[in-house]
């Protein structure tokens, strides 16, 4: 964060430069800078915003943290928190033509909406309680629909031709039903697909749900993915105007460019660019970066040869949008605290050990 | 497949009048200039004409029509060639054939017959075979009876031929029958196992080839092949002279004697038979001296002169003088396709001197030696042909066999009843002797002294594209070992016809071919039809010319299937007419005619065995298909045949295409020139080379190395995998359809049946565990189901029935009822019956079957009590793996052969670990080097993190473009959401697929800005990222891992075995001996090699130098001088045996000195 030249990852047309960040508190040491972590100072850059929240999707934005941190987090949304997810499957009929270990991993990948820290962990060989397990259990017959059109599609000419996870029914142990209510616990989406039936095939299973997290099995990671990206910024190093400007205007597929009239431009001249001073005739058109957060960095503007001398690409070191796509096992707004708890403790477990 | 009343029409004269006026007609109007300026306009799509030729013919078209041909035609033209049984003791005795015909597949158990289907006999282990029915006419004593639908013997019946059930079923029926609609049939079904008859190739029969051979010398050489015999007669010009040299004769027969022989007797004669030209008179002049020498005038001499020098292999047999014995080989032997009517050589002697003209012609360095790998000079064999030879040998075997048994019980004087021979047909002789070629593939015919092996192979079900693969083979008769490089290299005539990219590697490369998609093998057609036409047409019979007449170049000679029809005085005419009769349905479609200018000389053919293509007909400069007719094959409203019916489209053969001139698009058609237009470039590919993306960017070894690897891709084989029980099957559990398909996948259906899983590949270097092509897989996505596949395997055994009435027996395993701890857990699978549970998990060392065999199986028990009271043994399977498997299913069936048979298929379920292989479309397979978890992988700005890294140093030397463009292609079409096409010589433009990445927000060039999953950090280059369609191939690590420290030692030598299915030694070699002899590490040798070994303490007399007992020296009659010594087992081994030779080894021995 020391110098601006620092701040930024440069966007070249053949690679990115300046990607690596200093973080060695040495790093400045000879030219008497002392570079190590300041709580204050971190504090007093960091700001957090949430820019969108659809209940599955959360995007957050972060300035003032650098790219160990936020990944740190992002390692801990996708293997370290922990989720219930189906492990143990006791299959006592399945006539479908889906084999017993296929079945049973795809019920594995079904989220199951659970709130894991009202359970514990379960160890190989316990007697599965309602502290540590949950049960669901799956019980389906295809038939013949009597009252089928002939020649129908088979989701009508049969009932039950298809299994979806709504027909995993929680069997709860013990006081759970009291604990988490009737439909506290239950599959995420209710039409994940799990087998087809044809009549006479039927599934008879029981699962359990063990609490686990994603470093072991995806099963239990509570998000489809977590990941981060960092703000781009898009500059004009030099002014381009006229036909140019048309051009760079129409390359841009994310539309991160506008074109605007000198005129109305004076007036405002609240764009400030170096190279402004230079006289402009009447008619001129002039490109603005409109909307830099629209950049998806695809680098059509400087494709062409001797662009790069005229547009600069670069992205802000520490400024970061974080997109958390949960399952759902967890409601999504809670990931990102519960990461940040998960990430505390291992802190204060490295402060322990060093003591 | 003309129609036959229509043919008949044209043969009147009337008729074709009118016909050939049209024709004149329509060349006038070639005349038209106008129309020849026209603009050519383009058929969009022409390649729709592709599927509809294989919705017509399928996939494997060449298999069943030839099959189809054997069973409708050519056994009842075998039957009538050989209809006739008599008997020597008894002359009024016959036995008629009065026709034959197949029955529907079925089986006789115990009296009973039943219908069954290809799955039954799968399960079963039985022969899909149907009865083959005659009818006779014979006489039982003075009677004269009439029987029909007596059974001879059971034909193998090919799957999906006319006689197979399968036929005319659709999807739903065939289902029910436990069979996958997709499934190309074509094979046969022999005791449960599915063969296919491998397409061989031959050097066509019955045509003249001007060679060199061995010494140099040009050589005319016609291989004669007739129902009856197969003959090899070469011309050979050695010397200045030419000699006649065939196996019959001991000596080379100089030709002028030869001509002499066959009754033309002067030599002016056969100079114009051949040819005045002064060239030929000249080189001619040697063989007139010759025969002078000889002291040859005469036929008679000539005569003699032969018959003195003919072979005789018949011993015993009538001897007939030497003049007859000239005459008879001269007529039957000789160039015995050319047939002789009551002695009369002309035809013989016209067709010898058209070879002594072209061997002439070579010789005289007026043209080059024909190219033997040319494809017009080859044939190729399929099943109907191949077994029409072994049908033909089994039923004159038959036939004899009957005949024997006719005169053994006729010439006995006194019978108790009356000889019915019917009673006397054993089917045994024909149905095993089919079975048993097929089912082990050699194939012994005694005719034409032919051995062969390896005929057919099991059809591999490794994956759909394997089997298909293996339908469309064709293997070629050379030998593996020799060096040619001719007949291994691609010859310009089999383009279109064979893959110029599928073909193993190795030994047989270039030897073992595949046929491309749209290529045709034609069955025989009849001669009669053709053979009135052309003398219709203007053909006149060669034997009412002279000599002279004959070599006129204006005068063409016309050749049918190798025989000399005649002569026709406007070749060209003769020609265009015939293509045009053809055209018009007149003739089957598959006839060709072939315009050889140089030796003026039009080569007809419909025989079997040609390989051919369909292509569109240019006429006037335009394609005569038009967009109109491709929009009605698209709605459906027509089909191919009718295509070819209306003359749109027609067959041409390697020997015609000569006579074409083939645009390969409408820009390319030059007015006035072009006669055919090619359908589409991809059909030049075949079945494997056609899955691969992009192949025409890649280097050519490339798409060879994907056409192998592709067979050895699991995914699913058929919509039947799970009700079969193969030994050994792979299936893939999320196989995925390819994001960028080709034309050929939905051709194929490859699409329906795929073989692999679309990846996001990241081309980048990561961690060094990538080396050498290895890929680096990510743990979440192997979690998720990537590349988790399943393998089956089948576990048979059958319960024998032994001599004396007792037989093996699954009973209850002895843990229901007592037994400790261990032999419970041993048979914890097992159920009460001694089968395993289905769905039940077995660990190794656990039995799945507990089988007892009785202890007494040798005496006669006598009554049924003694056979309840044999006591038995127990002989239960323990299953042998690294890992728990699960029972799939249990099959209890019985089949005749068998008391009872028994299948158990284990299942084991995988997912991808370190070191199994995965590889491209692109030929480029890795094994797997590290999986690391998602959170340490990068990933872009979108979140996406890849499948699979492969890194960069995979490309440069590779130079597989198409790869890159199948990433750019899936990229663009995952992110429109549809499919994108990777067409050979098509498929979507790079342009087209990187400007949509960039409306997209991607990057144009398709490199992503990556961030490490480790550091946080944007990577310092961009990565090359998308969707590759991955297959995992066969070869896994769990199958092959071994280590030993001890175990098993192989009995005589003691040292340990070998191979890792016997659980054997890791083999230090002789190179790795060398290594350490080298190094001077004499202790660590004396480890590997000894004590590692087979370390044996061996007791030595030092008196006698022999290896004794460790107490007793028999030898000296003492005990006071042995001492212990070690070596290894082998060498004491050595030692003992050259004792029992007689020799007597000395060990001596000097007391060693510690210091």
């Amino acid at each position: 964060m020391s110098t601006s030249h620092h701040r930024y990852v440069h966007i070249g047309s053949q690679a990115p430069t300046n990607t690596q960040g200093i973080y060695a508190s040495s790093a400045y040491r000879a030219i008497g800078i002392d570079h190590s972590f300041n709580l204050e100072t971190f504090l007093d850059h960091l700001q957090l915003q949430l820019v969108k929240n659809t209940g599955e999707d959360i995007i957050l934005e972060l300035l003032g943290v650098e790219a160990p941190l936020i990944n740190a987090l992002r390692r801990i949304l996708i293997a370290e928190i922990p989720t219930m997810a189906i492990e143990c499957v006791l299959i006592s009929d399945n006539t479908s033509v889906i084999h017993d270990e296929i079945l049973a991993h795809r019920l594995g990948l079904v989220p199951i909406q659970a709130d894991p820290e009202s359970f514990q962990d379960y160890h190989k060989g316990e007697e599965p309680q309602e502290n540590n397990t949950i049960v669901f259990k799956l019980q389906v017959e295809c038939k013949q629909n009597p009252q089928a059109r002939p020649g129908a599609e088979p989701e009508e000419s049969y009932i039950n031709s298809h299994v979806y996870s709504r027909d995993l029914i929680w069997e709860p142990l013990g006081n759970q039903l009291a604990k988490f209510g009737k439909n506290g616990i239950r599959p995420v989406s209710e039409d994940i697909l799990i087998a087809k039936l044809r009549p006479k095939q039927r599934i008879e299973l029981e699962a359990r749900c063990i609490k686990g997290i994603g470093k072991e099995h995806a099963k239990w990671s509570p998000v489809a993915t977590a990941y981060y990206a960092m703000l781009p910024k898009v500059e004009l190093l030099q002014d381009i105007v006229d036909e140019e400007a048309q051009q760079l205007v129409q390359k841009c597929p994310m539309k991160v460019f506008d074109l605007e009239d000198m005129a109305e431009k004076r007036d405002s001249s609240l764009v400030a660019n170096k190279e402004q001073q230079q006289p402009f005739s009447s008619h001129v058109v002039v490109a603005k970066v409109a909307e830099p957060r629209r950049c998806t960095m695809c680098r059509e503007c400087i494709r062409e040869e001797g662009w790069d001398k005229k547009v600069k690409l670069s992205k802000v070191r520490d400024h970061f949008f974080l997109s958390i796509e949960g399952t759902g096992a967890i409601p999504t707004e809670q990931l990102f605290p519960r990461a940040l708890k998960v990430l505390r403790n291992k802190c204060d477990m490295l402060l322990s050990f060093l003591d | 497949m003309w129609n036959e009343s229509q043919q008949n029409d044209v043969f009147q004269e009337e008729n074709l009048k009118n016909l050939l006026k049209e024709t004149l007609f329509e060349k006038e109007q070639l005349d038209n200039e106008e129309q020849l300026r026209k603009p050519i306009k383009s058929i969009t799509e022409k390649w729709l004409l592709v599927p509809a030729f294989l919705k017509l013919k399928g996939l494997v078209k060449q298999h069943i029509e030839s099959f189809n041909f054997l069973i409708e035609k050519e056994l009842s033209k075998i039957v009538a060639a050989n209809d006739k049984v008599t008997c020597d003791a008894d002359q009024s005795f016959y036995l008629r054939y009065l026709g034959i015909r197949v029955g529907t597949p079925s089986i006789e158990e115990d009296l009973v017959v039943s219908k069954i289907t290809p799955q039954e006999c799968r399960l079963r282990d039985l022969t899909y075979a149907a009865p083959i029915y005659v009818d006779v006419r014979y006489t039982r004593g003075k009677e004269v009876l009439i029987r029909k639908d007596v059974s001879i013997g059971r034909i193998p019946i090919m799957l999906r031929s006319s006689h197979c059930i399968l036929t005319g079923k659709n999807d739903s029926e065939l289902a029910s029958l436990g069979e996958c609609p997709l499934d190309p049939g074509g094979y046969f079904i022999i005791r449960g196992t599915e063969r296919v008859v491998l397409i061989q190739e031959q050097l066509s029969k019955n045509r003249i080839i001007i060679e060199e051979d061995k010494k140099g010398n040009y050589c005319a050489t016609v291989t004669s092949s007739t129902h009856e015999r197969k003959s090899r007669t070469s011309l050979v010009y050695k010397s200045n002279n030419i000699y006649l040299r065939h196996n019959s004769f001991v000596d080379d027969i100089p030709i002028w004697i030869v001509f002499k022989a066959l009754e033309v007797e002067s030599d002016q004669e056969i100079v114009q038979l051949i040819g005045s030209e002064p060239v030929f008179v000249q080189a001619l002049l040697p063989c007139i001296e010759e025969c002078i020498s000889r002291h040859v005038q005469t036929r008679n001499e000539a005569l003699e002169y032969i018959g003195s020098r003919v072979r005789l292999y018949r011993k015993g047999y009538l001897r007939r003088s030497t003049i007859e014995e000239a005459q008879e080989v001269l007529a039957s032997v000789v160039l015995s396709h050319i047939p002789t009517y009551q002695h009369n050589f002309r035809n013989k002697s016209i067709y010898l001197a058209f070879m002594v003209r072209r061997l002439l012609t070579v010789a005289e360095n007026l043209t080059t030696v024909d190219d033997k790998d040319y494809y017009g000079n080859k044939r190729l064999e399929l099943a109907g042909q191949l077994l029409s030879l072994l049908f033909e040998d089994l039923f004159k075997k038959f036939n004899a066999d009957l005949k024997r048994h006719a005169d053994m019980v006729l010439s006995k004087p006194n019978r108790a009843a009356q000889f019915d021979i019917v009673k006397c047909m054993r089917p045994d002789t024909i149905s095993l002797g089919l079975e048993n070629a097929i089912g082990t593939g050699n194939w012994t015919v005694k005719r034409f002294r032919m051995h062969r092996a390896g005929i057919t192979q099991v059809l591999s079900r490794l994956s759909y594209i394997a089997a298909l693969g293996m339908m469309t083979r064709i293997t070629s008769q050379f030998e593996k070992t020799r060096k040619i490089s001719g007949p291994r290299s691609l010859q310009g005539s089999q383009w279109g016809l064979l893959c110029p990219s599928d073909t193993p590697e190795g030994e047989s490369c270039g030897l073992v071919k595949n046929l491309a998609l749209t290529a045709h093998i034609t069955t025989d057609a009849e001669e009669e039809p053709l053979i009135r036409l052309c003398y219709i047409l203007g053909v006149e019979d060669a034997a009412l010319f002279s000599g002279d007449e004959l070599n006129n170049p204006l005068h063409f000679r016309i050749f049918l299937n190798g025989k000399l029809l005649g002569i026709h005085r406007n070749a060209s005419y003769f020609a265009s007419v015939f293509r045009f009769l053809r055209r018009r349905g007149a003739m089957g479609e598959f006839v060709s005619i072939f315009v050889n200018d140089l030796e003026s000389v039009v080569y007809l053919s419909c025989d079997s065995g040609r390989i051919c293509r369909p292509l569109i007909i240019v006429e006037n400069g335009h394609s005569k298909v038009t967009q109109q007719h491709i929009e009605q094959l698209e709605q459906n409203q027509l089909q191919f045949m009718d295509l070819v019916q209306q003359g749109l489209v027609e067959y041409l053969d390697v020997n015609e295409e000569n006579n074409a001139l083939i645009a390969l698009s409408e820009e390319n058609i030059e007015p006035c020139r072009t006669t055919h237009l090619e359908i589409s470039p991809l059909a030049i590919l075949g079945v494997c080379a056609g899955v691969i993306p992009y192949p025409h960017h890649n280097q050519s070894p490339r798409n060879t190395y994907q056409c192998a690897m592709g067979k050895q891709a699991i995914g699913f084989i058929g919509c039947n995998q799970h009700l079969r029980t193969d030994t050994l099957l792979y299936l893939l559990t999320y196989a995925q359809k390819p994001l960028v398909s080709t034309k050929t996948i939905s051709f194929i259906k490859y699409d329906e049946l795929p073989g692999g899983q679309n990846a996001i590949v990241a081309v980048m270097s990561y961690s060094g565990y990538d080396i050498e092509d290895a890929l680096i897989l990510n743990r979440s996505s192997l979690d998720r189901g990537y590349g988790r596949c399943c393998v089956v395997r089948k576990h048979a055994f059958s319960l024998r029935r032994y001599p004396n009435g007792t037989c093996d027996r699954v009973c209850r395993p002895p843990s229901f009822t007592e037994g400790s701890e261990r032999t419970h857990m041993k048979f914890s699978c097992l159920e009460e019956d001694g089968l395993p549970k289905v769905g039940g998990r077995l660990s190794p060392g656990q039995a799945y079957v507990y089988k007892e065999t009785p202890t007494d199986t040798m005496t006669t028990m006598t009554s049924q009590q003694s056979i309840q009271q044999v006591g038995y043994r127990p002989q239960p399977f323990f299953y042998k793996g690294p890992d728990d498997a699960i029972i799939d299913r249990v099959v209890v069936t019985s089949n005749p052969s068998t008391h009872s048979l028994i299948k158990v298929m284990i299942r084991e379920t995988r997912t991808p670990e370190i070191g199994d292989k995965f590889s491209s479309r692109h030929g480029q397979k890795g094994v797997c080097g590290l999986i690391v978890p998602q959170e340490d992988m990068p990933f872009n700005e979108q979140g996406i993190c890849p499948d699979i890294i492969m890194n960069p140093h995979g490309f440069p030397s590779r130079m597989t473009v198409g790869k890159l463009l199948e990433l750019m292609a899936g990229k663009a079409g995952v992110l429109s959401g549809e499919f994108r096409d990777g067409t050979a010589f098509d498929g979507d433009p790079l342009e087209d697929c990187a400007s949509l990445l960039a409306q997209h927000g991607f990057s144009y060039t398709g490199k992503d800005i990556l961030y490490s999953g480790m550091t946080g950090e944007p990577l310092q280059a961009y990565v090359f990222m998308g969707p590759i369609y991955y297959q995992k191939l066969k070869h896994m690590v769990k199958d092959k891992m071994h280590a030993r420290a001890r175990g098993p030692r192989a009995v005589l030598t003691r040292q340990p075995t070998e191979g890792r299915s016997r659980d054997g030694g890791l083999r230090l070699g002789e190179m790795e001996r060398d290594c350490l002899i080298g190094y001077g590490a004499s202790m660590l040798i004396m480890e590997r090699l000894m004590h590692s070994s087979d370390a044996f303490v061996a007791y030595v007399c030092k008196q006698c130098g022999l290896i004794v007992s460790k107490d007793w020296c028999p030898t000296c009659g003492n005990a006071l001088q042995i001492r212990p010594l070690k070596i290894p087992y082998a060498c004491k081994l050595l030692f003992q045996e050259l004792q029992s030779m007689n020799i007597w080894p000395k060990i001596v021995l000097e007391e060693w000195n510690a210091n």
